[in-house]
């Protein structure tokens, strides 16, 4: 029988073993597929973070059509605004002018002035060769009372400067200097709240520190007071070009301690945290064999009733997807799958380890074009895996996935003991995939 | 000032408008963009992203690319994809970048096709202008490419015999009244009129104008119940054999700006008269039944609504091929007199009329409104509307997924719903 060119009947990806897998190189970049999953945050929902701030977009339409229903979703459109780029204003070298006359247009039309106002160029403005600088300075001299941030929703750059880095480095930059207050952290990078439960917070609490987090600040005097802190920390890894910022502006010092599942890295981090402020290095043992003891346990309950269950964990739930992988192997769970198209170095240690332990996890890309099949192979065995991230709950096609996004805000031995919770509960308690998923920026407020 | 918004929502662009009308074909849908076109698209203008497959990618650009004006990139990783998964097609358009500097995408088109032997087209757009113009030109670059010449041709011979049979047998059947074989020959007549019903194609459905599943459920229960044969239905639930078969109907129903063009290049060169109108309302959606047996008789593109206006206190705010549909179907059905204010700055401006407004403007719209007593609106336009009594009617090209659940459904249905729904 004749059979049409254009019938594949194989259009399901395949994994490939991690031990096959070349780290620096590991899936070819080509066209990109978007996976329906949604709870990872954009641009909009980390400069909403700034209370009482306002944000102006000034970009094409199709470009601001994702930022403005971003912030519509968000029941936010009062503190959204935008400037269209028509074809024209790519030839008439009036970019700069348009972007001063529509922020200037629309703050004359505000009933009161907000105290800042995040302006987002984009890659037009970029290729254009716009002047950045004069922008600024024309909209300073016009509104003085307004402090005024240059944004950028540039992806073309996302090789070399991501949109989420320089975001980042933005939702600081309001932040001037202020006497120095002995007794405040700054925790930076954060979209979400960590946990009050974690190692971090028992040893700031017991050395009585205060923490700085821009998710519990309520005014923009709150957020201001960032400038005041004697130390800064951070565990995300796109906050780097925004530590070394505020560092050489504001004078203070930074301290990373990331994110890990490896035990030695987490006790490493808490120490050096410990000995910047100053705090006993034997109560700090006692803390961490503590929650280490903690979170040990809640593991071995997780895997009791988990069993062989198994597990799925994509990138967008955590920064160290190979490392979180290699600890619940370690504690002996059956993780078979790892979506993930970033590899950062930081996570090697943790594949080299996985290679060995388990070389045949299968890994996939997310954005690759053949994942838009993914949910084929699966859809005969629906909540047959355990998810960790959304993105491998939807090609995993199961309602049982812990619904977190950049670590979820769990640190340390606490995070392990969190997650270890979290996993359970997931298996115990199923979510709605389509439902779950589908709400933008995970944790923000939704009129879905 | 023009191009500026303090607070109202941004319709959706070329872009979205051409991969939501390529969507159900089978294609390889490829926006060259560095990022963010994608999600927006899948995210806010697309409701079957979920449940319905589409080969919708982006190219993934990046300044380097861009710089060194690096289309191999393209051409290759459109290859490498289109060998994987075989698509009917590929359809490629520009986002602003690409746009800006000029890439061919024509020329990369071709190229690609070539390389394998999948029909490949461009459309163009610039993410700078709205979903209609996207939606409306890939409706004609699609229909271009895939209508079956050879088998309309052939169609075209057979109809010209069957009208003439038709024709025949209509002549006999006024001579024979008071026949003693006339139940015989009522039911000769009646199986010949049932394959002779009139064929229609109902154009420019997109989830961007229509986005329930009821939508297109009740288009389609309006032709089939007045007594039409659907031939297609372009945009939603359909396939690329519809598109080969296009030129087979009588008439095509246009039912929003997207489908103009379709529809203009249907009528210039396969003879294909419209109508214009969305059959809102009972009454209204009557009249546009009676105007596409006119229209297919005689050859003629008429527009629906053009004597069912009159200007009035209510504002009807929106894409002007449905809100004048509404407008008109208030009238007729309601006795409410309504002007529309075409808010899209983009699709068919014939439809309105003189005391119609063309507003895409936020300020200037703020002004307007207030000369108004009842606003009827996406609800994205409400804070603008201050004190009027608004009534909410969300369209997915302005406020995507937001209100979704909420918008009421009357084409071929009370008008009523919208006070309910409001309630």
């Amino acid at each position: 029988m004749l059979k049409s060119l254009n019938e594949n009947i194989n259009r399901i990806p395949e994994g490939i073993a991690i031990s096959e897998i070349d780290y620096s190189n590991p899936f070819h970049d080509g066209l990109h597929y978007n996976p329906p999953a949604r709870g990872v945050w954009n641009i909009v929902h980390t400069g909403m973070l700034i209370p009482e701030a306002h944000q102006i977009y000034v970009c094409a339409q199709g470009c601001l059509r994702g930022v403005i229903l971003t912030a519509a979703e968000m029941n936010r459109m009062e503190n959204m605004s935008w400037v269209a780029l028509r074809e024209k204003d790519m030839w008439n070298g009036e970019m700069e002018s348009r972007v001063v006359e529509g922020c200037s247009h629309i703050v004359d039309e505000m009933k009161e002035h907000p105290k800042c106002i995040l302006v987002y160029l984009s890659c037009m403005h970029l290729f254009e060769g716009c002047d950045f600088k004069v922008i600024a300075k024309e909209l300073e001299d016009r509104y003085p009372d307004i402090n005024w941030v240059d944004c950028y929703m540039t992806p073309t750059m996302r090789k070399t400067f991501e949109p989420a880095v320089m975001m980042k480095k933005s939702l600081y930059s309001p932040v001037k200097k202020l006497p120095k207050n002995d007794r405040l952290i700054g925790l930076i990078g954060c979209d979400r709240s960590t946990d009050k439960t974690s190692e971090l917070y028992t040893i700031i609490k017991e050395a009585g520190y205060k923490m700085w987090d821009i998710t519990d600040c309520k005014t923009y005097e709150d957020y201001l007071l960032l400038g005041s802190a004697s130390l800064l920390i951070s565990y995300l890894p796109v906050v780097g070009y925004a530590a070394k910022d505020l560092t050489s502006r504001l004078e203070i010092p930074h301290l990373g301690i990331d994110l890990s599942y490896d035990e030695e890295e987490i006790k490493e981090n808490l120490f050096a945290f410990a000995k910047e402020i100053n705090f006993d290095e034997n109560r700090v043992n006692e803390i961490i064999k503590e929650k280490k003891s903690e979170a040990d346990e809640a593991m071995k309950k997780a895997l009791e009733i988990i069993k062989d269950t198994p597990i799925a964990i994509d990138a967008s739930a955590t920064p160290r997807a190979f490392g979180l992988a290699l600890l619940l192997c370690r504690y002996g769970f059956n993780v078979t799958r790892i979506y993930s198209d970033a590899f950062s170095p930081k996570d090697q240690k943790a594949f080299d380890e996985l290679c060995k332990l388990k070389p045949d996890i299968e890994v996939f890309p997310v954005m690759a074009p053949d994942m838009l099949f993914a949910t084929e192979e699966t859809k005969e065995k629906e909540n047959r895996y355990l998810c960790i991230g959304q993105n491998s709950a939807y090609f995993c096609q199961t309602d049982r996935f812990v619904n977190i996004v950049e670590g979820g805000g769990m640190y340390g031995f606490d995070g392990i003991r969190h997650m270890a919770e979290m996993m359970t509960d997931a298996y115990q308690n199923l979510k709605d995939l389509k439902i779950t998923i589908s709400y933008k920026g995970l944790e923000c407020e939704s009129c879905l | 000032m023009n191009q500026t918004a303090r607070i109202i929502s941004i319709y959706a662009a070329d872009t979205s408008g051409f991969c939501s009308a390529l969507y159900e074909y089978g294609g390889m849908v490829v926006i060259h963009d560095a990022s963010g076109c994608n999600s927006t698209y899948t995210t806010h203008d697309e409701p079957r992203w979920y449940d319905k497959k589409c080969m919708m990618f982006i190219s993934g650009l990046t300044e380097k690319d861009a710089v060194m004006g690096n289309d191999d990139k393209l051409i290759d990783d459109l290859v490498i994809a289109a060998n994987k998964l075989k698509p009917e097609f590929i359809a490629l358009c520009a986002s602003p970048l690409p746009a800006m500097i000029g890439t061919d995408l024509d020329a990369i088109a071709y190229a690609v096709e070539q390389e394998t032997g999948i029909p490949s087209f461009h459309v163009k757009t610039n993410g700078m202008q709205s979903y209609i113009t996207g939606a409306g030109n890939a409706f004609v670059e699609l229909a271009k490419k895939f209508i079956d010449d050879k088998s309309y041709r052939n169609s075209e011979a057979v109809n010209k015999t069957e009208k003439e049979t038709t024709l025949k047998s209509e002549n006999n059947d006024s001579n024979i009244t008071g026949s003693s074989d006339i139940n015989v020959i009522n039911e000769t007549s009646t199986i010949s009129a049932a394959s002779d019903k009139i064929k229609v194609n109902i154009i420019g459905v997109t989830p961007l104008d229509f986005p329930k599943k009821e939508n297109c459920e009740s288009l389609k229960k309006f032709i089939e119940e007045s007594g039409f044969t659907l031939n297609a239905c372009i945009g939603v639930d359909t396939s690329l054999s519809e598109i080969k078969i296009l030129p087979d109907a009588d008439v095509n129903l246009m039912v929003s700006s997207s489908g103009k063009p379709l529809c203009e290049y249907l009528y210039e060169n396969y003879d294909i008269p419209f109508v214009k109108g969305v059959p809102y309302g009972i009454r209204f959606a009557e009249k546009i039944k009676d105007l596409l047996k006119e229209s297919a008789k005689e050859k003629r593109n008429i527009d629906a609504t053009s004597d069912l206006r009159k200007e009035g206190k209510v504002a009807i705010l929106g894409e002007s091929v449905l809100s004048s549909s509404l407008a008109a179907a208030f009238f007729i059905d309601n006795g409410i007199n309504a002007c529309v204010i075409e808010t899209v700055g983009d699709g068919d401006f014939d439809i309105l009329k003189p005391f119609d407004f063309r507003c895409e403007d936020e300020a200037y719209l703020e002004e307007i409104l207030k000369d108004f007593d009842v606003i009827i609106g996406d609800p994205l336009f409400k804070p603008i509307c201050h004190d009027k009594r608004f009534v909410s009617l969300p369209h997915e090209a302005f406020s995507g997924r937001c209100f979704t659940k909420n918008a009421p459904n009357f084409i071929y249905a009370s008008l009523d719903s919208i006070e309910e729904s409001n309630k």
